[in-house]
């Protein structure tokens, strides 16, 4: 599910794992807690009283320590840290690790190939297991961000498009692809 | 699923490779229409990277420690092997 500590050869680290619950704008930035804030007594903190760094990760209050909301364990040691707070190289760049059959709704397909996407009662997207999805077939979660098959978060609603597909893509030459073209 | 060979495919019997990308001969990664997406090279653990347009990067952090000759190129060698590597 979460990789502990985390290492670049499996290319599974995703920053939704070690980010304090907190707010975004619209283009998807982490808001930090207020550091003026005198409840907050000089620290930035999430919604849960949560003790963040600047760029809104979870850190051990003791030790400084980047940690994960899921279990509290440790992803990376204080010292690995740049003086913004950003985590260690290659992380700070493969930040936002998923694999899309790990994200896509469970569904049949018409003879195009295209997924048959079914509404509920309530008009909600869902996949043929009753999990709901995005209208592009991707899970998401009741605040639509995009969660994979363990519920693990992978990307804030504000960082998907208003229809609920996946932020674009880019290879290495810049071009940009579509990733259900590139799965089996 | 595999087919004879021990070839990992999808339903369609299109070469898959262990994260579920489709591939070429060679483990590339390609689109429904076989055009290359990405080099096998730049796989790890056979999994694509994911370059949006939020991925951002300092620069500094993905420079080696070299010096720079007059005219503003990196000073580097060559270990055994041939790879350029830096001081």
């Amino acid at each position: 599910m979460i990789q502990i500590p985390p290492t670049a050869e499996t290319r599974k680290f995703n920053e939704c794992d070690i980010i304090g619950d907190l707010p975004r704008d619209e283009k998807g930035n982490v808001i930090p807690g207020d550091l003026d804030d005198p409840n907050n007594k000089g620290k930035f903190l999430d919604e849960n009283g949560k003790e963040t760094n600047q760029r809104g990760y979870l850190i051990d209050p003791k030790s400084g320590d980047v940690i994960n909301n899921l279990n509290g364990d440790k992803m990376f040691n204080k010292s690995e840290l740049d003086e913004r707070g950003e985590v260690p190289a290659p992380f700070n760049v493969e930040k936002h690790n998923f694999n899309p059959h790990q994200a896509r709704g469970d569904f049949d397909y018409d003879k195009n190939g295209k997924p048959l996407i079914k509404k509920d009662s309530k008009g909600n997207f869902v996949d043929k297991r009753g999990s709901r999805v995005s209208s592009r077939g991707y899970r998401i979660d009741p605040t639509d961000n995009m969660i994979d098959n363990y519920d693990r978060k992978k990307f804030d609603s504000t960082q998907m498009t208003p229809d609920g597909d996946l932020p674009k893509l880019f290879n290495y030459n810049g071009r940009r692809f579509d990733i259900t073209d590139c799965i089996g | 699923m595999s087919d004879k060979n021990g070839n990992l495919i999808d339903k369609l019997g299109r070469k898959i490779n262990s994260r579920g990308y489709l591939i070429d001969d060679f483990g590339n990664v390609i689109d429904k229409d076989s055009r290359q997406i990405f080099e096998k090279k730049h796989l790890m653990n056979e999994e694509i990277p994911k370059i949006l347009p939020f991925t951002k990067f300092n620069i500094k952090n993905t420079l080696g420690d070299f010096e720079m000759d007059p005219l503003g190129n990196p000073i580097l060698d060559r270990d055994a092997n041939g790879n350029l590597i830096d001081r």
